[in-house]
């Protein structure tokens, strides 16, 4: 499967959601969104599935555009948003049931929802209604009904929200897998589930597209850009105006028996502060504030 | 197409498993249970206790079934409609394909369930007639009255508030709107426009369902198309990609034919409103102004009915008498093609006056004038007349035309003292033709009947009805007396000693008035449908409406074997249906014998309705008919007094001349029927009964065939109108 996204934009009353994004995306891939709030990922993503038309720009899927063969993404996507509902008077297996009459699942329709239920580990729950599942038990419904056509494209919008960290573990793997032939976009606040799954990030803020590349080199770019200090005492109000001053972002704070150890990103780290390897969550930073920089701020 | 299918028994399915349509069958089997019996919880006095069948069981319970189960399928669709927006599940489903055949299989789901339901409740509706009331069942009626009626009230309650829903994309505001229509639906008099439950009160048992079909039918098309408008406007303007209104309806826009049915289907509708090919306004001729130069001399009517087809065919000859006029107008029906038109025998081009019923034709100067109209086609009846007021139809089974529906186009000149009729009606063998006057001669021709009859009238009112009657003959001081019923309700006649009544009311009216005004017409008195609600009374025939003799068996409890009152539960039933025949009786002698010049209050009501009173009184005794007329009439008289508008005559121009019209309408109506009659009992107070009968019955002895004025009543009974004056 192809997606291609041309000078895509989108205004919502003047205001811009995305401006002028371009990208491509080829099967297999597990690509992670990552940006802060209002960023524009929900609104990419609802692009994606068809859900949102943008203000400007096409989006191809398999060469054919989106809005002339909606029904060609429809039948090979599966989409988990952020905010969602399921019908809590149904059973699992009936919602389920009821969601692949939709996806038009009719042969092996069964063995599907079998399938997904035990991926999603509902085995017990599934004669229960959702009304009774807890939230972690709804976001794993979500989940299933998103696989249950086993999708060329599997969208997933925050998936992870809810559950507990076994499950989570569980779900990206989960999502790993599901990648080797397919696309799955997952977007999400959380930098530990796209650097275990993710072979490519794609951060967005304000509408625009900072950086779309491997991990690794996200990494790479973040290199020296990263350091730690250790402070004692009063020196703790200067290191905090200078965070203010925008010189700087602190990204931990750790107490420590001689004070307070700092993990700060910068553009260009002062040498009074320890150079260290960057994790992806820094270099994530960092890529906001060059961001920032760029735009002026 | 597989897929959508699917889709849709996949909704039925799930709609099934909710439950909440169980319940929603199971409550509309109850509602139309409950209705077998609305007629008699409603307000509408006259129509309590009709003796039950297939036509009164199917409809009542379809009728009161169709306005209930609508508001509940109208909430069911909304709130299924709305589902995915409450449940926050909109944007997973939509994932899957596109949101509108999710629309569609909802909506093609609850139209499914429309359906059962349906049969469910007929079923059971049946099941209660046979096994409870064991009633046979007409299965045609049963059609009629489900198919036609309760059913497509739901389906235009699905597709009209799936619209506006879509419109609207707000449950509150659907809701709202949908009420609005439901209520202007109730509230309307326009047959046109009652799509909730028709604008039947009740199906005839003596006249079927022929007389109205067509027009509900038609009802049922017109709204089929409106309903089917608003679904479309709903999806033209259904959101899309999270666009507003304005937005969605340009992308929606380019499904063409979407676009294309919308336009089709609204014009449509709009066609089928305007272009509605049963009824016309009658009352709009009310304002036409009478020649007084020119006067009748003779009618002639030749007329030849289609009953089949619901047809007449015409040759009607006047003869006038004109002192200087150049034209004559005649009020027409609009259903009534004119083909051919002479003046003195020479076809002549007439005019027809715009916006109005009426035509205008040139004559000569010459003082005797003939006119011919040779006119055919289907008669038309006041739009907001259908079912219950109908001044004209010809069907099948019966025929009925009173002088009100124009059928004898009704020239707009001076009546002459005397105008002499005489003609023929032609119509089905199998039919009883009721002809005003004196019947001269019946001839066979070819399957059908030619009815030949002659009189002389100081009105050129015409009447003409037909039926398969049973026929009663008396006689009560020489007056030959014929009463026309349907075999349906001979039981009810018998039981309720009908005709011993009317010769009751005969030999009373003779004694405490005078001579029936005719030795030559025998009085004709006959049932009619109650498509024309009340009675009726011109020259020598008075009509009744068909519920005044068609009550459950239950009411044969009231007489005892010796005819004497036993039962008093639903004897204000029976004084109230012998008091409408005795009242149209009355007129027979103020109205035809006495004709009495109307000067409000004063007219042939006030003196009809005192001595229908005089009659129940006598019959009843002094506690049904104070209250059953007596206490009714103050009420309505005292009501006068606190109409705003009425007693604020400056304040009027505020209203509309339609409201104004009704307000004045209904003030001589309670002036005429409600404060004479207590005028007149109080004459009766002063002078003594015995004394004011006979000062009634010199008056009609000296006004018999001739005019009485208000004045010359009150000089010759040696009263005033203060004296008489009963605030």
């Amino acid at each position: 499967m192809n997606i291609k996204l041309e000078n895509i934009s989108k205004k919502y009353k003047g205001v811009k959601a995305l401006d002028n994004i371009n990208l491509e995306i080829n099967s297999p891939a597990m690509i992670g969104f990552v940006g802060p709030n209002g960023a524009g990922k929900s609104t990419l993503m609802k692009m994606l599935v068809g859900q949102l038309l943008p203000t400007s720009g096409s989006i191809t899927v398999d060469g054919v555009p989106l809005n002339k063969n909606e029904k060609h993404l429809k039948e090979r996507l599966g989409y988990l948003p952020q905010d969602f509902g399921l019908y809590e008077e149904l059973t699992v297996e009936e919602f389920l049931d009821y969601m692949a009459c939709l996806k038009g699942i009719k042969e092996n329709k069964g063995e599907s929802i079998d399938r997904v239920i035990s991926m999603t580990s509902l085995e017990e729950k599934r004669k229960f209604r959702i009304k009774t599942l807890s939230g972690g038990q709804k976001q794993r419904v979500g989940i299933a009904q998103a696989i249950l056509n086993n999708p060329e494209l599997l969208i997933v919008d925050e998936p992870t929200v809810g559950l507990d960290p076994e499950e989570r573990i569980k779900f990206r793997n989960l999502f790993s897998e599901g990648s080797k032939d397919k696309i799955v976009i997952l977007s999400t606040h959380i930098i530990e589930d796209i650097e275990s799954i993710c072979n490519s990030i794609i951060v967005l803020n304000k509408g625009n597209i900072l950086f779309v590349g491997q991990p690794s080199e996200l990494v790479k770019e973040a290199l020296d850009h990263v350091g730690t200090i250790e402070i004692k005492g009063n020196d703790r109000e200067k290191i905090l105006e200078s965070e203010m001053k925008g010189e700087f972002k602190i990204t931990s704070t750790v107490i420590t028996p001689n004070g307070t150890k700092y993990r700060v990103v910068s553009e260009s780290l002062p040498s009074s502060f320890e150079k260290i390897t960057p994790s992806l969550e820094d270099a994530y930073v960092y890529c906001m504030l060059k961001g920032e920089v760029q735009n002026g701020k | 197409m597989a897929n959508k299918i699917l889709l849709v028994k996949n909704e039925i399915k799930y709609m099934f498993k909710e439950k909440v349509i169980i319940l929603l069958i199971l409550a509309t089997c109850i509602i139309l249970a409950i209705g077998i019996n609305s007629l008699n919880m409603t307000n509408d006095f006259n129509l309590f206790y009709i003796k039950r069948n297939s036509s009164t069981i199917s409809f009542n319970s379809a009728k009161f079934g169709a306005t209930i189960c609508s508001l509940l399928f109208a909430l069911f669709t909304v709130l299924k409609l709305d589902k995915d927006k409450r449940k926050r599940s909109r944007t997973i489903v939509e994932s899957n394909l596109d949101y509108l055949y999710i629309i569609g299989a909802r909506i093609f789901s609850i139209i499914f369930y429309a359906v059962i339901t349906t049969i469910i409740g007929m079923i059971a509706v049946m099941a209660i007639q046979k096994l409870i009331y064991n009633i046979p069942i007409d299965i045609s009626y049963y059609l009629f009255s489900y198919l036609i009626i309760f059913f497509p009230t739901l389906l235009f309650s699905i597709l009209m508030i799936s619209g506006l829903y879509l419109l609207t994309e707000s449950l509150d505001m659907s809701v709202i709107t949908f009420g609005m229509i439901f209520i202007n639906s109730l509230e309307s008099n326009n047959y046109l426009l009652t799509w909730v439950r028709t604008n039947l009160d009740i199906v005839s048992d003596f006249a079927g369902i022929g007389p109205i079909g067509n027009t509900i039918i038609y009802n049922r098309l017109l709204w089929f198309l409106i309903s089917l408008s608003i679904f479309g406007i709903g999806l033209l303007f259904r959101r899309r990609y999270e666009s507003g209104v304005g937005s969605s309806f340009l992308i929606n826009m380019k499904s063409k034919g979407l676009l294309t049915l919308t336009i089709l289907v609204i014009l449509g509708s709009g066609c089928t409103y305007t272009k509605e090919p049963y009824t016309m306004e009658l009352m709009n001729d009310l304002d036409i102004s009478i020649d007084e130069n020119i006067c009748l001399d003779g009618i002639c009517p030749e007329i030849k009915f289609d009953s089949e087809n619901g047809e007449m065919d015409a040759h009607v000859s006047y003869s006038f008498i004109n002192n200087g006029s150049n034209t004559i107008k005649f009020d027409i029906n609009d259903g009534l093609k004119i083909n051919s038109l002479k003046v003195n025998g020479e076809e002549i081009v007439y005019q027809k006056i715009k916006n109005k019923n009426v035509i205008e034709v040139s004559i000569p100067d010459v003082e005797k004038v003939n006119v011919d109209i040779f006119y055919s086609g289907s008669v038309k009846c006041d739009k907001n007349g259908v079912g219950r007021g109908m001044p004209g139809y010809i069907s099948k089974e019966s025929i009925y035309l009173l002088e009100a529906s124009n059928w004898i186009f009704r020239p707009l000149i001076a009546e002459g003292d005397m105008i002499d009729i005489s003609g023929y009606y032609i119509a089905p063998d199998y039919l009883t033709m009721v002809v005003p006057g004196r019947l001269v001669d019946v001839e066979t021709i070819d399957g059908n009947k030619k009815w030949i009859f002659e009189y002389s009238s100081h009105t050129a009112d015409i009447g003409a009805f037909a039926a398969k009657y049973e026929k009663a003959q008396i006689e009560v001081n020489n007056v030959a007396v014929e009463f026309y019923y349907t075999p349906k309700h001979e039981e009810y006649v018998d039981n309720m000693k009908i005709v011993d009544h009317i010769k009751s009311m005969m030999e009373y009216y003779t004694q405490n008035i005078g001579e029936y005004y005719s030795k030559d017409y025998p009085l004709k008195i006959v049932e009619v449908s109650i498509y024309k609600r009340g009675g009726h009374s011109s020259e020598n025939v008075i009509t009744f409406a068909e519920n005044t003799i068609n009550r459950d068996n239950s009411m044969y409890s009231i007489l005892n074997k010796n005819n004497e009152i036993e039962d008093f539960r639903k004897v204000d039933i029976y004084a109230n249906d012998l008091n409408l025949i005795a009242h149209e009786v009355a007129h027979q002698w103020w109205g035809t014998g006495v004709n009495v010049i109307d000067d409000t209050p004063w007219s042939c009501e006030g003196l009809a309705n005192y001595f229908s009173y005089k009659y129940i009184q006598k019959e009843f005794g002094d506690m049904v008919s104070s209250g059953v007329f007596l206490q009714p009439w103050k009420y309505r008289v005292n009501e006068l007094k606190n109409y705003y508008y009425i007693n604020n005559d400056d304040m009027k121009e505020k209203l509309n001349e339609r409201f104004i019209r009704s307000l004045e309408m209904e003030k001589r109506q309670a002036e005429l029927y409600y404060l004479m009659p207590l005028k007149l009992l109080k004459g009766e107070e002063i002078q003594g009964e015995k004394v004011f009968l006979e000062g009634i019955q010199g008056v009609y002895r000296r006004h018999l065939l001739k005019d009485l004025t208000y004045d010359e009543f009150l000089q010759e009974m040696n009263l005033t109108r203060e004296a008489i004056d009963v605030d």
